[in-house]
């Protein structure tokens, strides 16, 4: 919402109290004039200028954080939470008084806050501002310094012609064999090893099976459907590839890196936030570890990643290899990055995935694991009774963790559930994608059950 | 394809050579990078260790490399060759040989690069001892140690020193002025980063010469000159005398049988010459004086073989002059480690532009083949082919007609073939020089030449020497080698002696044959130094009349 509409929706005496807030002349007592007093104040970049510092002013995180969000409005606990952190109490009721956030119930009834549109960019200049000042920044930049640009698109159509060429045999859990994965990934621009070993789940389908950076593309062309991986055990082409073959290369570029953010924001969740504040600070080369240490908590650590590999190999390493940054280490071993015209022109508000419904981002409570085990993190009875159906419980706590076996999906199917269903129910209830290898298997189990059942079915009709 | 550069890789360069920025970038280009094949629109440059210790030996830095392939390149520059960039250039300078004690040369650097030295087996072979922070190696082991390291990946920068040479002290006559880019390769030649030895790359026609003796001058000890020709010898002879204060008893030819003078002239096949019992006794005699510079003219040309010269002559400091560095030998990192590093290096286009060097117009003109000869053409074997090709009869015309639409110009005809240059010596009556007409009657008909009484003249491969003629503005170049385009550069030098109007230089190159492809190779040399070449086929020279002549 506008500024003149939020104004319109308060009630006078939020509108009064803004009033006294800043002094205004005007009668206290005619909505009208009191709206228009404020609109006509507000309208002054002198005015902002002078009062926006006083906004944020022990509230910088707090404020780095709501101006950065895609959305306008903000549930009160949303709100308390983010604010509270820094101070005082009624921070809410200062913050409305202030003229920048007003209370609103026109979004379905709930009271909810709103910062006005042209107040919201206002602030997030201001802020992007400052965060840039506590930024390490250089002119020349490194020396050496590696820059993708349209890599990642020229290697989704070499990996999607190896496909077209060769039979690619998938192994049971349905990745690609050795032989094959070393041939494309050494077809590819930008080299990768095979994974080696170790345990490594939540960035994506593949993510486990696949070295980081092919795993992303390998996602893709799996969620645009340019690949199946189809139940002979080949890896062929699907329907997509032909609306991929008509994109341009900027509208391929921007699909990817729409599907590296709504892929790596569930395990990051500040990665939107993360991205825009890489994309109006870094416009000069940055250090990287200045710039982790001004992020602070908006990057976490992930399970097996500690805080800076988070932010060293799955947002800059993974940017880079999208194209948006350049990174380079200097003679000290330092490292840095700057943005990338590719860069600038992809990674605007606009170009980012839409924010998804934070409804039911927040039922996203399981992590389902490459080895068949459930992670579930917040005791929920809905969820933990659905759960049992199909797993046997192999830790309980705080944490719990449930196991899929051949058996225990059995004995769901045998209650009169269906797979098809249960896959369903991971899909909506997980943060991260399912993993292949567990899909594949549920689908395979499936149609085995069926066949035995149908093979029953026929032996007792007969 | 819309951008200037192209980059792989591997260090290839595909550059599109229509793009309007290829004439401002093409120095840069060159400073680091050499150009091996064109393939029209694409020319295509290749960067190499030593092209990289080169740009870093005339001060360029990785950064400026980088910054300038950035600025071009259409899309980012692969990590790998941003790191060869980086590293090889980053060897210059790293190792280098000092003098040690007991007149023995000590090879220094960081402990990690003296190991890199260390792992290779020959230089472990020649070393003496090894003191921890120094390899040791015998005073004559000078050239080889850096020959060594050079073709290991390590470039040596040389700073033993020189022996002492007596001084001789000249001026230049009043009317010599150096030019700007003279003076410049001169400081170059002795800035205090240097190790004042090195090779000057200047076009034909530069006054490369002139260079040489400033440098000798600059320095005031006694010099020994070597060259590819008696005719360039004498040449030299004639500038040092007539130019400076120098008089006959300080310049003299070297003669077996007289004592040396403290600046002597001799010729790369003199030094080289054996006696029957194979003692190289000139060799030896000259290597005996203590010279305080070693002048190698027309360095590319200096053969395989005599590089021994070169390494017996190290306590002299080396001067190369050259118009390119490139081998078809690819010698390159012999020259540098035995002469030196590029020193200084102007592009011929550039001294056109300034207005040093004659404005000049390349021409392929394309002559074919007679039935018969295709026939015979396609019958021969590729030996006989390169010859049925050059003296493919139809070109005797195509001269003619070319001379004819340049009445009044000073013309010379080029050719490898003495039987093809006979025949149009007698066609077009006038006189034809090659290698064995003997001295003076050479020199004669150079000469008239040169002073305008004869305007047209038939030169044999002996026009690839350096020897000036001033005022040739057409070359008609009939037949070529086998596409060396150190050839094509001489034979361009040819025409851009300074003032000329501007010059024109036709090559004549039969259809659909082997002559197409060498063409095209020699020619690299002259699109390294910013020409274009327009493409014309004999009809259009001939006119519509001769044609059936041609053809016949």
């Amino acid at each position: 919402m506008k500024l003149a509409e939020c104004l319109n929706t308060a009630d006078i005496s939020t509108l009064r109290a803004i009033a006294e807030r800043y002094d205004l002349r005007c009668s206290r007592h005619s909505k009208l004039s009191l709206l228009q007093e404020i609109l006509y104040t507000f309208q002054s970049s002198a005015f902002l200028q002078e009062h926006m510092e006083t906004w944020v002013h022990g509230r910088e995180y707090a404020m780095l954080r709501l101006s950065l969000e895609q959305r306008r409005t903000f549930s009160q606990e949303e709100l308390v939470g983010v604010l509270q952190g820094q101070g005082a109490d009624n921070a809410l009721d200062k913050a409305v008084q202030e003229g920048w956030l007003f209370p609103t119930t026109r979004y379905g009834g709930r009271l909810l806050y709103c910062v006005p549109e042209e107040l919201q960019s206002k602030i997030r200049g201001v802020m992007v501002q400052r965060f840039s000042k506590q930024l390490e920044t250089m002119d020349d930049g490194p020396l050496l310094y590696q820059e993708e640009g349209h890599a990642m698109v020229r290697d989704v159509d070499v990996f999607l012609e190896y496909v077209r060429n060769h039979d690619v045999r998938l192994t049971t859990d349905g990745s690609i064999y050795k032989r094959n994965l070393t041939q494309i990934l050494e077809l590819l621009e930008v080299p990768e090893e095979p994974l080696q070993s170790g345990w490594r789940f939540g960035y994506g389908r593949r993510f486990h099976d696949y070295p980081d950076r092919f795993a992303l593309l390998y996602d893709y062309a799996y969620h645009a459907n340019l690949i199946s991986e189809d139940n002979d055990g080949l890896l062929r082409l699907a329907d997509g590839v032909a609306a991929w073959a008509g994109l341009d290369m900027l509208d391929r570029q921007r699909a990817l890196v729409r599907f590296y953010m709504s892929t790596y924001r569930r395990p990051i969740k500040r990665l939107p936030q993360v991205a825009q504040l890489i994309a109006h600070a870094a416009r000069k080369w940055t250090c990287s570890d200045g710039m982790l240490t001004a992020l602070s908590d908006l990057v976490q650590p992930y399970y097996y990643d500690e805080q800076h590999q988070v932010w060293k190999t799955r947002i800059l390493k993974m940017l880079m290899h999208l194209g948006l940054i350049r990174t380079g280490s200097d003679e000290s071993g330092r490292e840095w990055f700057q943005i990338t015209q590719l860069g600038q022109q992809l990674l605007t508000p606009d170009a980012l995935p839409v924010i998804p419904d934070q409804a039911k981002e927040k039922q996203r409570i399981l992590i389902v694991q490459p080895n068949f085990e459930i992670v579930v993190t917040t005791d929920q009875p809905m969820i933990t009774a659905e759960l049992s159906m199909f797993t046997e419980l192999r830790q309980a706590g705080v944490i719990r963790v449930y196991r899929m076996t051949e058996e225990s999906v059995q004995k769901g199917v045998a209650a009169g559930k269906s797979l098809t269903a249960w896959l369903d129910f991971l899909q909506t209830y997980s943060q991260t994608p399912v993993p292949g290898n567990v899909e594949r298997t549920l689908e395979e189990w499936d149609r085995v059950m069926r066949a035995e059942r149908a093979v029953e079915d026929d032996t007792l009709t007969s | 394809m819309t951008g200037l550069l192209y980059v792989q890789g591997d260090g290839t360069l595909l550059v599109q050579s229509d793009n309007p920025d290829y004439d401002a970038a093409r120095a840069d280009l060159m400073a680091f990078s050499d150009l091996v094949q064109r393939l029209d629109p694409i020319h295509v440059y290749q960067v190499r260790p030593i092209s990289l210790w080169q740009a870093a030996s005339t001060g360029k830095t990785a950064r400026q490399v980088l910054a300038f392939l950035r600025q071009y390149a259409a899309h980012p520059i692969p990590y790998a060759l941003q790191q060869l960039i980086a590293g090889e250039m980053s060897k210059w300078g790293r190792l280098a040989l000092h003098q040690g004690a007991r007149g023995r040369i000590v090879l220094r650097g960081c402990s990690a690069d003296l190991d890199a030295a260390r792992a290779v087996p020959a230089v472990r072979e020649l070393a003496l001892s090894d003191d921890g922070d120094g390899l040791v190696f015998s005073a004559g082991c000078r050239a080889e140690v850096k020959q060594i390291l050079a073709s290991a990946g390590w470039p040596v920068r040389d700073n033993v020193g020189y022996q002492d040479a007596p001084a001789i002290s000249f001026s230049w006559d009043g009317r010599t002025q150096l030019r700007d880019y003279q003076w410049a390769a001169v400081e170059q030649f002795y800035a205090n980063t240097r190790d004042q030895s090195g090779v000057v790359v200047l076009p034909c026609g530069a006054g490369k010469t002139i260079v040489g003796i400033a440098i000798i001058q600059a320095l005031g000890r006694h010099a020994l000159v070597l060259t590819p020709s008696d005719t360039s010898a004498k040449q030299w002879q004639k500038e040092l005398l007539e130019r400076t204060t120098l008089t006959d008893d300080d310049v003299a030819l070297y003669h077996a049988n007289r004592p040396l003078a403290p600046i002597t002239i001799t010729t790369y096949q003199k030094v080289a010459a054996k006696k029957r019992s194979g003692e190289r006794e000139h060799l030896r005699r000259l290597t005996g004086h203590p010279w305080g510079i070693v002048v190698y003219d027309e360095v590319h040309m200096l053969p395989a073989p005599l590089f021994r010269l070169a390494a017996d002559l190290q306590g002299a400091r080396r001067l190369g002059l050259t118009a390119t560095l490139v081998r078809e030998d690819g010698a390159e990192a012999d020259v540098f480690s035995l002469i030196g590093s590029k020193v200084f290096e102007v592009p011929w286009k550039q001294l056109e532009q300034a207005g040093y060097l004659a404005a000049v117009r390349c021409v392929e003109v394309h002559v074919p083949l007679s039935a018969a000869d295709a026939a015979l053409y396609e019958r021969a074997s590729v030996r006989e082919r390169h010859k049925i090709a050059a003296l493919n009869p139809a070109k005797v015309s195509v001269v003619r007609a070319l001379l004819a639409k340049h009445p009044g110009e000073s013309a010379m005809v080029i050719g490898h073939y003495l039987e093809s240059l006979q025949t149009l010596a007698a066609e077009l009556h006038c006189p034809m020089v090659s290698g064995q007409t003997p001295q003076p009657e050479r020199e004669q008909w150079l000469e008239q030449f040169r002073s305008g009484q004869i305007r047209q003249i038939v030169l044999s491969r002996i026009a690839n020497m350096a020897v000036d003629i001033p005022c040739a503005s057409v070359a008609v170049q009939v037949s070529g080698l086998f596409g060396s385009r150190q050839e094509e550069a001489q034979r361009l030098g040819r025409l851009l002696r300074p003032h000329t109007k501007e010059g024109v230089f036709y090559t004549l190159v039969s259809k659909n044959t082997v002559e197409e492809r060498t063409a095209k190779h020699r020619q690299l040399y002259l699109v390294e130094q910013g020409y274009a070449y327009d493409v014309m086929d004999a009809e259009e020279i001939l006119g519509s009349v001769h044609v059936a002549g041609v053809q016949k």
